[in-house]
């Protein structure tokens, strides 16, 4: 719409304009107030949400500070995953884990007690000995025995044994399993040997 | 982050048209003032208010705005102060030389000051800031077509007051 005279006329009558002493008592009140000054007399609650507000218009738009972020969640996700995937392993099939397995650490216990037989495993096939000072690993917290008809009888022992030349067995209820570890022949200290399973019963 | 140097310069840049626009609403002087330290602290407190701001001066005007809708809530306690304000006409422009050019601007301020104030700021954004409707629209947060009949009702209210004293000076 094109403005006509008389609002061309209107539009030319100026405004009076702030007076001087204004603009110093104005930008001394707006300094006083500004963020830097107001940083060290927010506390408590105000103070966090005052932060995170800060931070948080610091940081839109750059996307480097969002990727860390979300990196540092996937991260304690995939941590929390992989220990309840551990304590779900501790239970019977198709079962979910007890309130025991469930507890904090057991997952953590089970995985370090892999850990050390393995390790036992490669010193005596490397060195043919078991003189290791490794650290004790703590017992994993068992779940309490349920009644003595659910409990499953075996014959066996069910303990593995292992000797310092590679070789092992042991009795799983009325099983016998035998396993040896052959050497190739010439072999150096790093050859990749071989091994026989024996089962029985 | 603005520091001090553009909280100056938001000041020089726009205090003049703030100024103006938040006069032209309270018709007060000391409520203006108000108005304008109450906009520029708030900027300076809050920084992030300006980022991603492509109109700095109509987003200043819309704070001026938004402060002036409370300075009325205010007013209404005050009866006192509103039938004051009702009695007075403020100097809102600068004085004339010609005598003729101040009877005018007297008129102008006295007929503003008879229009509702939805109005009048719509008057003065699309005079005096040179707003299209769809920036007026924007800044006082009103549809369109609201913004287009204030406009067309406050100026023919002005034109039926001045006529006479603008076919003169004409």
């Amino acid at each position: 719409m094109k403005p006509d005279d008389f609002e061309q006329r209107l539009a030319r009558v100026p405004w009076r304009t702030p007076p001087e002493t204004w603009r110093e008592e104005i930008l001394e009140a707006a300094r006083s107030a500004g963020p830097t000054r107001r940083a060290g007399t927010a506390s408590g609650w105000g103070g966090i949400v005052e932060g995170c507000a800060r931070w948080v218009g610091r940081v839109r738009g750059a996307w480097v500070p969002w990727g860390v972020l979300a990196g540092a969640w996937a991260l304690a996700l995939l941590l929390h995953g992989l220990e309840a995937g551990g304590l779900g392993e501790a239970g019977a099939p198709g079962e979910g884990p007890s309130a025991a397995d469930l507890r904090p650490g057991a997952g953590l216990v089970e995985a370090a007690r892999a850990y050390r037989a393995q390790v036992l495993i490669l010193v005596n096939h490397e060195e043919g000995t078991s003189d290791l000072d490794l650290p004790a690993i703590p017992e994993a917290p068992r779940p309490a025995p349920g009644p003595r008809t659910q409990r499953l009888r075996v014959p066996g022992d069910g303990i593995g044994h292992g000797s310092a030349h590679g070789a092992g067995w042991g009795d799983f209820g009325g099983v016998a399993l035998v396993v040896r570890g052959v050497a190739p022949e010439g072999g150096g200290g790093n050859a990749v040997g071989t091994a026989e399973v024996e089962v029985s019963g | 982050m603005p520091g001090d140097a553009d909280i100056e310069r938001l000041y020089d840049t726009h205090a003049a048209a703030l100024y103006a626009f938040a006069l032209s609403l309270t018709r007060d002087e000391t409520e203006t003032r108000d108005l304008l330290q109450e906009v520029f602290v708030k900027v300076a407190r809050r920084p992030a208010l300006l980022h991603g701001v492509r109109d700095e001066r109509g987003f200043l005007l819309r704070l001026v705005h938004n402060a002036a809708i409370d300075v009325f809530r205010r007013r209404q306690h005050r009866l006192a102060a509103t039938e004051r304000l009702a009695g007075e006409t403020p100097q809102v422009f600068l004085p004339a030389e010609s005598p003729d050019e101040a009877a005018f601007r007297d008129a102008l301020a006295a007929a503003l000051g008879d229009l509702p104030p939805e109005q009048r700021e719509v008057l003065h954004l699309k005079l005096w800031e040179g707003l299209t409707f769809e920036g007026i629209a924007e800044t006082l947060g009103i549809p369109l077509n609201t913004a287009a009949s204030r406009y067309r009702y406050g100026l023919d209210k002005l034109r039926k007051r001045l006529r006479p004293l603008y076919e003169e000076l004409s």
